[in-house]
């Protein structure tokens, strides 16, 4: 593995999971994130919040390496997200678990298969994750539907598969896009509470979200989208200890 | 997998090109195998005559030593009575056995799949017996049925050749198809980290697969049409007797087909799921 440079080593050093200076980036058209600063911590919780099209599920893409910066310093897990290898960004992003607002599953498989598919790839054995995958299950409330197929779930236990499956593999950053969308109050505000819950295990957590309410009460730093900029909203939370 | 329907129609699609290609491989090898018995017809005859004494024997020892060589099926002394039968069927007129001189002339069919230099090699039996001798082929004919045979042969498996590749597009068009319909599972893969090639991997096996089971029932529908055709074909022959005159040639189409098919199917696929991969991995 290469000796990280003195920026990386910096950001490893001070607990960081990502930190984006300067970034812009976007689809085909213009840019959508615009002069972007964020950073997140290992075990903080960081709530970005805006209005539809400000640029939250840009921001996400960005951070699960799908959408390569054009412009600006982008560390994601100490890693220069604009000089990754297709093969360095595959293996950067098994350490990055994302849950998509409309998940993507291998439909006509059943729920343990998805929740497992990244720990497949990380060529465990069946007998030795099957543990992982019923724990993961009872933790998201679907250990009786482990052998349901999944195109047969409804919205909100599709959402709470993607959150088993992205929590497989152990990821350093967690990224949760409208964790609220198409949930009743009690169901997003417990939602958001398992969210939280995923810095217990040492990681980064970002959740993007137009319903900024749901995650009162919430240790999360807030961080607020407008037309692709982005500030950070008074701090509610104080928790990685470089903040302090 | 959007439907286990669609998926059906593609593995069956794929039955059906390995069918017709494995079809179009025994096609060429019946009409390579009629061609040259064709050929054998017209070629596969001579006459020896022997240059030997008088001595009674001499004919009998001919016979004996031409129906011991591996590249001659049957032997004949042609007797007075029968070359008097040959002539007045040439000539048109009778003619007595008596009136003809002494012959020492034996008829010979070549085994079917005898070398082109047959009636040298017999000469050279001869030779070795003691039997000075001269085998007589029907050049002219010889030649021109051997060249048609060859053309027939040719063009038959040219064109098989020609439908095989047809197939194996269509078969590999078809896993492409294939490959579409687990863009979930490669969305899902490229989500969690997949690389391109273990996307590709995971879909171009499965395609290989159904590629290669897809293979086997479409070649193993040709072989019994085929063979039903044969034996439909040849009253005479039974089922046991067309087995043993198959060599490896008749059977390589339905052979090659499953491997065929499933490396097609794999090459497909693959191409697909990579490009679906590089979507949903990267969005710009």
């Amino acid at each position: 593995m290469p000796t990280p440079d003195p920026v990386t080593e910096d950001v490893l050093r001070s607990g960081l999971i990502v930190r984006f200076e300067g970034v812009w980036a976007g689809y085909e058209g213009p840019d959508v994130l615009q002069d972007v600063d964020f950073e997140v911590a290992a075990g903080e919780v960081a709530i970005v919040s805006g209005p539809t099209a400000a640029g939250k599920t840009t921001l996400l893409h960005t951070l699960r390496l799908a959408l390569p910066p054009r412009a600006g310093s982008a560390l994601v897990l100490g890693e220069d997200i604009a000089q990754l290898t297709e093969a360095r960004r595959a293996r950067l992003k098994r350490r990055v678990g994302y849950v998509a607002e409309e998940p993507v599953f291998a439909e006509d498989h059943d729920v343990a298969y998805n929740v497992a598919l990244p720990l497949r790839l990380a060529r465990r054995k069946a007998a030795d994750y099957a543990h992982d995958v019923h724990e993961l299950l009872e933790f998201v409330g679907l250990s009786e539907s482990a052998g349901e197929i999944v195109k047969r779930l409804s919205f909100a236990e599709r959402r709470r598969v993607a959150i088993a499956r992205a929590l497989a593999s152990k990821p350093d950053l967690i990224l949760v896009d409208e964790p609220a969308a198409g949930l009743g109050p009690e169901a997003a505000h417990r939602t958001f509470r398992l969210l939280a819950e995923m810095r217990r295990i040492g990681a980064a957590v970002v959740i993007a979200t137009q319903s900024e309410h749901l995650a009162d009460g919430l240790e999360a730093t807030h961080w607020r989208i407008a037309e692709g900029r982005v500030e950070q909203d008074g701090a509610t939370y104080v928790g990685a200890e470089h903040y302090s | 997998m959007k439907s286990v329907s669609g998926v059906r129609m593609v593995f069956w699609t794929i039955a059906a090109a390995c069918f017709a290609a494995a079809a179009a491989g025994i096609f060429a090898r019946v009409v390579s195998n009629m061609a040259d018995r064709w050929a054998h017809e017209s070629t596969g005859i001579a006459v020896v005559r022997i240059f030997a004494s008088d001595a009674p024997d001499t004919l009998a020892v001919a016979e004996r030593v031409i129906e011991a060589a591996p590249e001659v099926a049957d032997a004949e002394i042609i007797t007075a009575n029968r070359a008097a039968a040959m002539l007045a069927e040439w000539g048109g007129t009778d003619v007595r056995p008596s009136d003809l001189p002494p012959l020492r002339l034996l008829e010979v069919d070549f085994a079917l799949r005898a070398p082109p230099d047959a009636p040298r090699r017999l000469e050279r039996r001869l030779a070795a017996a003691g039997l000075a001798a001269q085998v007589v082929t029907p050049r002219g004919v010889a030649s021109e049925a051997t060249r048609s045979a060859q053309v027939l042969r040719l063009s038959a498996a040219a064109g098989a050749v020609f439908l095989c590749l047809i197939m194996a597009l269509i078969v590999a068009f078809s896993a492409r198809s294939y490959a579409q319909r687990r863009g979930d599972l490669i969305a899902a893969m490229a989500d969690v980290g997949a690389g391109r090639g273990k996307a590709e991997s995971a879909v171009g096996d499965e395609a290989a697969a159904a590629g290669l089971y897809a293979g086997i029932i479409g070649a193993a529908v040709a072989a019994l049409g085929g063979f039903g055709l044969v034996y439909w074909f040849s009253p005479t022959s039974g089922p046991m007797e067309i087995l043993r005159s198959l060599t490896l040639f008749d059977v390589a189409p339905v052979l090659a087909t499953p491997a065929v098919a499933a490396l097609a199917a794999m090459l497909g696929a693959r191409g697909a799921a990579g490009a679906l991969h590089a979507r949903a991995a990267r969005l710009a």
